[in-house]
């Protein structure tokens, strides 16, 4: 394996070619028309357009994609996650242009990535599964789909059979509201996975969501690398994970882990793949939910805990090498405690509205124990037609609490001029009294949603920081107003200029 | 320089001039001695007394800017007379009168809920727009008769963009 295709865009793409640049691997990027410009095409070796700016017509257009690698010549395709990661056509199409697909091989996914085939499959292995269709939803099924859902009783979630990342996800509460969700949740997994098709499941209150990291290799042996708390969620899209879970005894995680690395071994994976289980937060009974067939977006937190680089375990696996560690390895090497914040361009202040645009300034965090996943850069454009998330915050200490001061740390230090960020809104999360304590469920944004508002400040009075900030205001208008009324000699002037104006002297001479 | 501010819906007025390598900046008559100095981009470090800060800046339009001092950002409005005489005699923020609904971002226009003539309430549903996989709801801000409707279906909208005016 020489040269790998990495079939995305954005801080995955630009994450996996960091790997295979330290693995002497070089790097074909993709991009679509709305990405020429971005950073991902600049971390890579080569890179090939591969269509318009819609995903289906570019980062999902298999066709597209594999002319790509054949073109360039490489051997491999890393898919990252999300767009074509969890397709068993894709996986299979690979194959038959020769190429490796780095991921489990079409048949696992296919037993796995479909979520109601998972839930049958781990019925078979023995594993618990919480109640629901183990069909999606057929054509014109609609009024049978109800009846189901009275059947095992309101509330239920409605949830994308090909889907994953909380798109195509809906909780309904009420039967009347049945109707509107199935379509909204329809028409999202279509858009987000070519695959409209949604199945019931009934909603378990107070979940902690909780999964563990597997990796099986070719050979049969299967490990498992700790679990990962996602509760963290907003409208079932995880914004906060950390390991290891404030609620998951070394007992439970033994337990978890060993069902986790069965249900693997049951579908002969191979790579990186995730169990997500739901825990239920009094009785600590877990439920099989889904496997995720390919990396995860938070996977920097057991690279964090572990020392290992994932990626890196994902080729040396693809190219038929053996697991380098064994579970006591494992153990043994566990360490420590790590948060991931995702950083979204939207506006909570504004019900999290998408925020595309282009960035003029961005600081990323630094010091000890920070890590940054980013796929932008000053300048960057945040396209209209992606997924909101622009990178990922990820700190490590010896303890959970210290952990924790560290990413709201990192999280001030975090500038991004240009666009609007989730930033203080993440900041807000890691301060409130729930999560502090560690043993918080799904629902904890929605209980805390007001106190993460930004608050409006009382009274008419200016407080110290709103002076400062006149005072900045007024220092840097007055500037601006000196530079309009001062001749044009005065403005700054570039090297780069200077240096072209320079040569363009010579050359008339 | 006397520049007149808006901070959280309340007038302010700031006064500002150089003295002896600093800023005299004067708030609603309380004096200030800031050392600036101007940093890469809209940004400048500020020691007053003891304090340092930096803010940074980011001008929006009509004299709108957004500060950033440490960790939070205030928003504020910095206008000199003219700009302060032309902004009071348009500036009607009530919800009385005709009420433009447009484009809060990029987008495409996946459903428009209304038609030209209907009758709305506050909060109702008008049109919906998708900007990164998300779809979102726009509402009306006030009860009353669409009397303008740009919105298509399916098409691609600007940010700023007129979608609906209800009246």
């Amino acid at each position: 394996m020489n040269k790998i295709l990495i079939a995305n865009r954005g801080e995955i793409a630009v994450r996996v070619a960091r790997t295979c640049r330290e693995m002497g691997i070089r790097t074909v990027a993709i991009f679509s028309d709305a990405d020429r410009a971005a950073l991902h095409v600049r971390c890579c070796d080569e890179a090939v357009r591969v269509g318009p700016p819609a995903s289906r017509e570019s980062y999902l257009a298999m066709d597209n994609v594999i002319a790509a690698a054949r073109q360039t010549g490489a051997d491999a395709i890393h898919p990252g996650y999300g767009f074509l990661s969890e397709n068993a056509t894709f996986a299979r199409a690979c194959a038959k242009a020769g190429l490796v697909f780095i991921g489990p091989p079409p048949e696992a996914m296919e037993e796995m990535g479909e979520k109601t085939r998972a839930r049958r499959k781990a019925i078979e292995a023995g594993v618990p599964v919480v109640p629901g269709q183990k069909e999606p939803i057929p054509e014109g099924g609609e009024a049978k789909a109800k009846e189901f859902a009275l059947g095992i009783g309101y509330p239920i979630m409605l949830k994308a059979a090909a889907g994953g990342g909380g798109k195509g996800m809906r909780l309904v509460e009420d039967p009347k509201d049945f109707d509107s969700a199935y379509a909204t949740a329809q028409r999202e997994a279509l858009s987000a996975f070519n695959d409209g098709r949604v199945y019931i499941e009934k909603a378990v209150s107070r979940p902690h969501h909780i999964e563990i990291q597997v990796f099986a290799d070719t050979h049969g042996d299967a490990i498992w690398l700790g679990e990962r708390e996602c509760s963290v969620q907003r409208r079932h899209q995880k914004v906060i994970e950390e390991t290891p879970s404030a609620i998951v005894t070394p007992q439970l995680r033994a337990e978890m882990g060993r069902v986790a690395v069965n249900a693997a071994k049951a579908v002969r994976y191979v790579g990186a793949g995730t169990c997500e289980f739901l825990v239920d937060g009094h009785t600590r009974n877990f439920y099989f939910l889904e496997m995720n067939t390919r990396l995860q977006v938070e996977h920097p937190v057991t690279e964090l805990c572990t020392g290992l680089d994932l990626v890196r375990w994902q080729i040396e696996i693809a190219r038929g090498g053996r697991l380098p560690w064994t579970q006591e390895d494992v153990l043994k090497n566990l360490r420590g405690h790590a948060v991931e914040a995702r950083i979204y361009a939207e506006d909570p202040a504004r019900n999290f509205l998408p925020s595309p645009g282009t960035i003029l300034e961005l600081r990323l965090a630094d010091g000890p124990g920070v890590r940054n996943d980013c796929g932008v850069e000053s300048g960057s454009e945040v396209p209209r037609y992606y997924d909101p998330m622009i990178g990922k915050l990820a700190c490590f200490a010896q303890t959970r609490e210290e952990a924790i001061a560290r990413l709201h740390r990192a999280l001030g230090e975090t500038v991004v001029k240009g666009i609007t960020t989730n930033t203080s809104y993440l900041r807000g999360i890691l301060e409130l009294e729930e999560f502090r304590k560690g043993d918080y469920d799904t629902g904890l944004l929605a209980r805390g949603a007001d106190r993460l508002l930004p608050k409006a400040q009382e009274g008419a009075a200016l407080t110290e920081d709103e002076e400062l900030a006149l005072a900045a205001a007024a220092i840097w208008q007055l500037e601006q107003d000196q530079k309009l009324a001062a001749p044009p000699v005065a403005q700054e002037q570039s090297a780069w200029a200077r240096a072209g104006r320079l040569s363009a002297l010579r050359r008339s001479r | 320089m006397k520049y007149h501010a808006i901070v959280r819906g309340q007038e302010h007025t700031v006064e500002i001039a150089p003295q002896e390598g600093k800023y005299r900046v004067v708030i609603d008559g309380k004096e200030l001695l800031v050392d600036a100095v101007h940093l890469k981009g809209f940004a400048v470090s500020l020691l007053s007394s003891a304090r340092s800060v930096r803010c940074d800046i980011e001008p929006g339009k009509d004299g709108q800017l957004s500060v950033l001092v440490g960790e939070t950002v205030h928003p504020l409005e910095l206008l000199d007379e003219r700009r302060l005489r032309l902004r009071k005699a348009s500036g009607k923020f009530s919800m009385e009168g005709p009420q433009r609904v447009d484009a809060p971002m990029p987008g495409k226009i996946v459903r428009v809920l209304v038609k030209a003539g209907d009758e709305v309430a506050e909060g109702q549903g008008l049109v919906v727009v998708e900007a990164m996989k998300m779809e979102n709801e726009l509402k009306s801000p006030k009860a009353g008769k669409v009397t303008e409707l740009h919105a298509v279906e399916g098409a691609a909208v600007e940010s700023g963009a007129k979608l609906v005016v209800v009246a």
